[in-house]
């Protein structure tokens, strides 16, 4: 029988479609931030990025240290492929919660973490 | 026979022949095909070929090993030259525009397909347009006067609409003058 479970798999498997489906609600992202969010294996995260990068769907660069990911807008279906993995992932609630833990409105300086 | 003192376009020649006789059709692209058109300006040491023709069975792979190249990740690094091959993931396009045609050179029995002078430009600069690279500013602008009077600017500013981006656009028709 098989597993009772209502994550898509339709990129391939269920990490792979999560980590694309966050990519592009967060439009720009690091691999350390879906670790976090998805609460998965460093590994397991950069080894779909680099799929996801080899496959040209996403582009990477670096800035200081940190390897900042996002949907590459040179892909020839970008459009396309960002306006249906936008429809997915605002239909999946618990994507849409990850999405919401990040705050990226500016904190003023010396103000506590929320 | 590839050396270490073999330009970028050699390199490319004697690839995209070994490819050919394989039956595989690999297009230069990228910075490669910037240099290739200005050779003076853009020194890439990257040759990026996307592959239009492809054969079901076996791995062409091994004609490239035969020039003295060798698997390393998702590249072929050579033993002697400092050019690597990369094969990105087709197809060949700009953006939305798939590129359908592409020049053919020949040099005796050596050929290269090579997108033309105006893919060129319009693939540099897709990574100024999305990434505001500069350098890639600066290659399509070497292209572009390399070429002169054969650039389509007509076609890259059609493109660049079509890609909301007339106004980055706008800063290479100014600074080409």
């Amino acid at each position: 029988m098989p597993k009772l479970n209502r994550d898509s798999k339709l990129f391939g498997s269920e990490r792979r479609t999560e980590i694309l489906l966050l990519i592009a609600l967060l439009e720009e992202t690091y691999p350390g931030e879906l670790t976090r969010l998805l609460d998965a294996k460093s590994a397991a995260v950069r080894y779909v990025i680099d799929g996801l990068e080899d496959q040209g769907i996403i582009a990477s660069r670096q800035l200081g240290r940190t390897r900042r990911i996002a949907l590459d807008p040179r892909y020839y279906a970008a459009k396309e492929l960002r306006a249906l993995l936008i429809k997915q992932a605002e239909a999946d609630p618990r994507l849409r919660a990850l999405a919401g833990k990040r705050r990226a409105r500016p904190r003023r300086k010396g103000k506590n973490a929320e | 026979m590839i050396t270490a003192e073999s330009s970028l376009v050699e390199v490319a020649f004697a690839v995209c022949s070994a490819l050919h006789r394989a039956g595989v059709t690999a297009v230069l692209s990228g910075g490669g095909a910037a240099t290739f058109y200005a050779p003076e300006a853009i020194q890439s040491f990257d040759l990026d070929f996307i592959l239009e023709v492809y054969p079901r069975d076996g791995d062409p792979g091994h004609v490239l090993v035969d020039l003295g190249f060798e698997n390393v990740g998702h590249d072929y690094v050579h033993k002697l030259s400092r050019y690597q091959l990369e094969f990105p993931r087709g197809p060949l396009a700009v953006g939305d525009d798939l590129i359908r045609s592409w020049n053919t050179v020949t040099d005796g029995d050596l050929l290269l397909h090579v997108i033309s002078a105006t893919d060129s430009c319009r693939d540099r600069l897709a990574a100024f347009y999305h990434f505001q690279d500069r350098s890639a500013l600066e290659q399509a602008l070497a292209v572009a006067a390399a070429v002169n009077t054969d650039l389509d600017l007509e076609k890259i500013r059609a493109w660049s609409k079509r890609e909301s981006m007339s106004e980055p656009f706008a800063v290479f028709e100014r600074l080409l003058g």
